[in-house]
């Protein structure tokens, strides 16, 4: 058996299990197959307790030590296994080890006890990591996050975790972005014998549904009439349930939008919301390694969890801890965002831009775009996810959530980034609560912010504050800006060192950096970071960071692959610009597949998409 | 030191606030009624406290909860005695009296040989069967002759709480402390001295699912019968402060399913000759006990009851009840669960 991680969404994934000839996409369900409860054939992969006939990959659970069955195992076979309720001594959990033969062992079932993790997962050469007494565990979300957390920690990325029991169409999504690749059908049988239709927005009880909002072959079958469909009706309609939210989450993977999916999917119970909120809360570290960077699709942020998205945290804890502002910029322009990104595609940002180009002195002039979910954009960061990309529902009015995350972001940042004057350009619902946080500032609009009368006092404002400062040269400032961004793609060492005596050429946002004539790296709004060159790499590599070590003999052709890296960065996240080097020379420069952790464990799979090959 | 082992003494240990024992009154006393010679007779039963039983005292059982009725400190002769003339002031006559001690009637730490000699004595006098319960390793040759002696010609009817012949279920789920091979030579013992071997049989031990138990319950049966007079098949009831509380409380264990003990009963009765198998279900149709559910729990009681005195079958063919497709469920399906799926009356969440 073998598994291999396909595509990447946060901690979940679309991967390969491979089990003798058959391949199995994952995540996936394992649909219950006794003689008591047929899998569909659409299943799969089965989960099974006898000799089922069947050509399709399944997991069977044949009798437990206390059993007296003799057979010959598989490794998807488990059997004369020890498996003790979860809330027994950890050392009653440990003892059953003892009986417990772990070679060959394709599977291993994993006690809810966070402190057996350690002792189970070392040295297992099993694929499949089984999360025993799930009802149990899930009863306490936090530690079930954390169970469930640990275990992907210790087991790292190249297994698979299989949830019994659990998976519905409301929390398969939630589950998925936990990382968890495997589900069984279970509930969808035990609440077929309860009468209960499970769908991705909840369970609903036979008797409940004066119409059925279904169209799948079993519902259909039964001319949509409820009172028709029996257990086995039932159980075909949850079984289609499943496989439908499932299809849902692997196209919302490939699209990078499952955690959008997720925040619609948690709304169905309350307890589920609160995974996604501890998620966020109590384990940034985790989701945040595991996020990428670029984005195919807008991030749309409609919910409450959408502030607290790892992709957000990240922007918003890199303004604070990584970027630095313009040394130049003495001026604070706070603009609004524009629903069309980046921002100064825009028209209003257009207007707004017109009339501070029409300053005397722009450059000492700094725009700081306030907006939800990242709370401040500096302009040089438009071009980077999320800000480069990203949907809000426009009211106007602004909840205490937000405003909070908002004022907070703005007084961190204003500690480290001084300014002399502030230029205050927002609607008057969004200045409310920001404008105390200023000495003196200069407000702007008196309606709209892109009412004539608001855009001639802007100008005015500008006009008036920005000749008291000495001329500042546009490609000073471009060049500032430009290194703002490198600031905040990898820290100021890497910063200063890639800008020493380097100057800036191209017309936004296509700038480029060169030295000496030769192209150091350069900026496309395609992606909004910093693009290398084998001689920006060179200066990366003095850098200390963002480094790919591949081993000694290793060719680099078209793509690094996992096996050739020997060690990473652990700071390199999907989407980062890396170094590639061997035997401490640069041999390649590109953009990073997995993250650093990822790639120095794992033996297959894409690490580094490369641009340049030395 | 096997953990379970551990487990089981440390629960005990966990609560230890009692309020102390008048050690002067029996726990209980009652009539019943029961087969004697195939004849429906009344039977005397009668509960001891004794100082408790002497394995509880060091780790236990982990479905017994009977030390709860312990003294758990000394209980002197004079004690026992006023408890067993206060039980035998409304004795009236019945044919058969059993001495329950919630521990061995043969460990001399509980009983001692004195007390033993005199109420051994005095029912021989009243009485025409006695019966009372004893570990194996009280069952010794000395005991017996000693014992056999003064009943003289009436029956002795020793019960031993075997449970499984499984003895890693008896070991690793159960925790009592003996193998099968001791139980054997107890009950070849017993029949040198012409005494009448019970021997008990437990359905569903902790950590079994309920498929587990109902096979276990069956080839245990099948084992022992030559070794017995009467089997009794005894459902795990929920008692306080043990192994199987503790997981009761936490939704992890399940009482055996009423369905399960009728399983057992027809599909071993035949094959056991003319041995007999009854079955007192201790809480049964409670939360605690062996349980289907609300609506067919009374009707499969009663057939199990008129099992015990008839042995016949037949009195099961008329049951059923829409939850037998829940039981058929666990019984498939429960290991597929992983732990998760504990009961499957209800909804799992």
């Amino acid at each position: 058996m073998q598994f291999t991680v396909k595509k990447r969404d946060g901690p979940a994934r679309i991967g390969e299990l491979t089990i003798d000839q058959s391949i199995v996409t994952t995540p996936t369900i394992l649909y219950v197959h006794t003689t008591r409860c047929t899998a569909p054939d659409f299943a799969d992969m089965l989960l099974t307790n006898n000799i089922a006939k069947t050509q399709k990959p399944a997991l069977k659970v044949l009798g437990s030590i206390f059993s007296k069955e003799n057979v010959t195992a598989n490794e998807l076979t488990l059997s004369d296994y020890l498996l003790y309720p979860k809330d027994v001594p950890t050392q009653l959990h440990k003892d059953a080890f003892k009986h417990i033969d772990k070679k060959n062992a394709g599977c291993v079932i994993v006690p809810a006890d966070p402190l057996l993790i350690p002792d189970i997962t070392q040295d297992s050469t099993a694929t499949i990591f089984i999360v025993a007494n799930a009802a149990q565990l899930f009863s306490q979300q936090s530690a079930f996050i954390s169970f469930i957390i640990q275990l992907r920690e210790h087991i790292g990325y190249q297994k698979t975790i299989y949830l019994p029991c659990l998976g519905d169409p409301t929390n398969l999504a939630v589950f998925t972005y936990m990382g968890i690749d495997l589900f069984d059908s279970m509930a969808a049988v035990l609440a077929a014998r309860n009468n209960i239709f499970l769908f991705s927005t909840g369970p609903y009880q036979k008797n409940d549904l004066s119409e059925l909002p279904c169209s799948c072959p079993a519902c259909t079958n039964a001319g949509n009439d409820p009172s028709k469909m029996g257990y086995p009706e039932i159980l075909q309609h949850n079984n289609h349930g499943l496989y439908n939210e499932l299809k849902q989450i692997r196209n919302a993977i490939t699209q990078g939008q499952l955690r959008e999916l997720v925040e619609i999917r948690v709304r169905a119970h309350p307890e589920l919301t609160a995974v996604l909120r501890h998620l966020d809360s109590d384990h940034y570290p985790f989701l945040e390694e595991r996020t990428s960077l670029i984005r195919k699709h807008p991030l749309i942020a409609t919910t409450k969890e959408a502030l607290t998205r790892p992709e957000v945290r990240r922007f918003q804890e890199r303004v604070i801890h990584r970027y630095k502002k313009p040394k130049n910029a003495k001026i604070l322009l706070l603009l609004p965002c524009s629903s069309k990104k980046p921002y100064s595609f825009s028209k209003s940002h257009n207007l707004f831009q017109q009339r501070l180009f029409g300053a005397k002195n722009p450059s000492v002039v700094h725009e700081l775009i306030i907006t939800s979910p990242l709370g401040v954009v500096p302009r040089e960061l438009e071009l980077i996810p999320p800000a480069s990309s990203y949907d809000i529902s426009v009211t106007g009015h602004w909840d205490e959530d937000e405003k909070h995350m908002i004022r907070t972001l703005l007084q961190t940042y204003l500690k480290k980034n001084k300014y002399e004057t502030v230029i205050i350009h927002l609607p008057l619902g969004l200045a409310e609560f920001v404008t105390d946080l200023f000495v003196d500032p200069i407000i702007t609009c008196t309606d709209k912010p892109t009412s004539e009368e608001s855009l001639h006092n802007l100008s005015l404002a500008l006009e008036k504050t920005t000749v008291s400062y000495d001329n500042i040269p546009v490609s000073i400032r471009v060049k500032e800006n430009m290194k703002a961004i490198a600031n905040f793609q990898f820290d100021e060492k890497a910063a200063d060192i890639l800008f020493n005596e380097s100057e800036v050429r191209g017309k936004y946002p296509y700038w480029k950096l060169l030295s000496n004539k030769k192209q150091i790296g350069m900026i496309t709004q395609e992606r909004g970071f910093l693009s290398l060159t084998l001689d920006g790499a060179e200066r990366l590599k003095q850098s200390g960071t963002y480094w790919v070590d591949i081993a000694d003999d290793f060719i680099l052709k078209g793509s690094l692959f996992a096996p050739g890296v020997k060690d990473a960065d652990s700071l390199i996240r999907i989407g980062d610009e890396v170094v590639v080097t061997r035997n401490k020379l640069v041999c390649g420069v590109g953009v990073a597949q997995m993250n650093g952790t990822e790639m120095k464990e794992s033996t297959k799979g894409e690490a580094v998409k490369l641009r340049h090959i030395a | 030191m096997n953990e379970l082992f551990r487990f089981c003494k440390n629960l005990k240990e966990e609560h230890h606030s009692k309020k102390p024992f008048d050690k002067d009154k029996p726990v209980s006393f009652w009539s019943e009624k029961d087969l004697l010679n195939g004849t429906v007779v009344d039977a005397f039963v009668m509960i001891l406290r004794t100082r408790g039983c002497t394995w509880a005292l060091q780790s236990g059982c982990s479905m017994c909860g009977y030390f709860n009725d312990s003294a758990l400190s000394s209980v002197s002769s004079d004690e026992l005695m006023k408890q067993y003339t206060a039980a035998m002031e409304k004795y009236t006559g019945q044919p058969i009296v059993k001495i329950f001690t919630s521990g061995s009637f043969f460990d001399e730490c509980e009983i001692p040989v004195s007390v033993r000699t005199k109420i051994l004595l005095d029912l021989a006098e009243k009485t025409q069967k006695i019966v009372v319960e004893s570990r194996p390793e009280y069952i010794t040759d000395e005991t017996l002759s000693d014992v056999t002696k003064l009943i003289r010609q009436k029956t002795l009817e020793v019960g031993i709480g075997l449970e499984t012949s499984n003895d890693f279920i008896r070991e690793h789920a159960i925790n009592k402390g003996f193998v099968f091979d001791d139980y054997k030579k107890a009950a070849m013992l017993l029949k040198k001295y012409h005494c009448k071997v019970k021997t008990y049989v437990l359905v569903k031990p902790p950590f079994l699912s309920e498929e587990e138990a109902l096979n276990d319950g069956i080839s245990t049966i099948q084992a022992v019968a030559s070794y017995s007079d009467t089997i009794s098949l005894n459902p795990v009831n929920v008692q306080r402060r043990t192994v199987v509380e503790h997981l009761w409380r936490r939704r992890q264990y399940r009482p055996p399913w009423l369905w399960s003990v009728v399983e057992i009963l027809k599909s071993t009765k035949n094959l056991v000759g003319t041995v007999r198998i009854q079955c007192d279900v201790t809480g049964g149709g409670s939360i605690r006990g062996a349980h289907n559910c609300r609506t067919c729990d009374t009707g499969v009681l009663t057939a199990i009851r008129m099992f015990s005195l008839s042995q016949d079958i037949h009195v099961f063919d008329d049951l059923s009840c829409g939850c037998k497709e829940q039981w058929l469920d666990q019984r498939n399906l429960e290991s597929l669960g992983f732990g998760s799926c504990v009961d499957f009356s209800g909804e799992m969440r």
